[in-house]
């Protein structure tokens, strides 16, 4: 019993820690993007920050407001005998889960408007430890033309097109409007492609077209193709600017 | 949305035929465009590779 509590109190310590990293390491505008973290991760990454977060709020509250009793919360870990009167430990215990709770939302917003800021100024660029994206999502967000040494910006990125050399000799090639990200294994599950081409590696020999090195490319059916990343040898990615016809309509 | 498309390049996309002749252009000019040339798509779009990389997918 006393184990048990001493587990539940040491993962709830680590819970700020790992609040800490998912703020940091998760999106709900961008899901795709995130970094993959287990919950051990999240546990034993954070035991740093939580170290950190705790030291830093029990300071605070010491300053303004009054003594924690840590050696109760040490006892309870411990699985010593604690000398309080059953309305004093519930009140010790509400004391804790309060602290935690508050602790974990102002973590969480912290967390997040010091990540906003990392990429508003495009910290993470220069800092690549600081990425709070997967090197997929680092690519086809565009923030890949944003990074120190790459030819071009992000505004002179319009679409994505990409060349899936498959294990068939097949390239399709095609614009990139989507992608299932395969967290656990940290690669691309499946490219889905608008306006697919399909064409052969190799060239057919009675194929007289010297303007090409590859097979002549045919239009693939259908609105949408989605390649599934098992199939892919290679993948070309191109960035690629528009010009479009001057609007009359809408100011540029 | 997960990939970059701006707002010009959904506009290219609403257009099912051009889109496609993007492609159709992308795959036969592919040398003028690496070399930095701006390619002509319909007489009124036209198009520049920005920049081009090769990734392998880990097995």
């Amino acid at each position: 019993m006393n184990f048990a509590l001493s587990a539940i109190i040491i993962a709830i310590l680590l819970t700020p820690g790992s609040t800490a990293l998912r703020a940091y390491y998760t999106s709900w505008r961008r899901p795709a993007n995130e970094l993959p973290l287990s919950t051990t991760e999240l546990l034993f990454k954070g035991f740093i920050y939580s170290f950190a977060i705790h030291t830093v709020a029990l300071l605070v509250i010491n300053l303004f407001w009054s003594n924690i009793r840590i050696d109760v919360l040490y006892n309870v870990i411990m699985g010593k005998d604690i000398k309080l009167r059953p309305k004093q430990f519930t009140n010790f215990l509400i004391e804790f889960f309060l602290y935690h709770a508050i602790l974990i939302v102002i973590t969480y917003v912290a967390v997040k408007g010091l990540k906003r800021f990392i990429r508003s100024r495009d910290i993470d660029l220069s800092y690549p430890f600081l990425s709070p994206d997967n090197y997929w999502g680092f690519l086809f967000s565009g923030r890949y033309l944003q990074a120190p040494g790459v030819q071009g910006d992000i505004e002179d990125a319009d679409i994505i097109i990409v060349d899936l050399l498959t294990n068939k000799d097949i390239i399709y090639t095609g614009i990139l409007v989507d992608y299932q990200y395969d967290a656990p294994n940290n690669t691309v599950a499946n490219f889905v492609l608008q306006d697919a081409f399909k064409r052969t590696f190799i060239k057919a020999e009675n194929d007289e077209d010297t303007s090409r090195t590859t097979g002549s490319p045919q239009p693939v059916k259908g609105d949408i193709m989605v390649i599934p990343m098992s199939e892919i040898v290679n993948i070309n990615i191109g960035y690629l600017k528009l010009f479009d016809p001057p609007q009359t309509d809408e100011p540029e | 949305m997960n990939v970059r498309i701006s707002e010009r390049g959904r506009r290219l996309l609403n257009n099912k035929e051009l889109g496609s002749q993007l492609v159709h252009k992308i795959i036969e000019k592919r040398d003028q465009l690496s070399s930095g040339q701006t390619i002509d798509v319909d007489g009124q779009w036209s198009v520049k590779l920005t920049t081009a990389i090769k990734e392998k997918p880990k097995k």
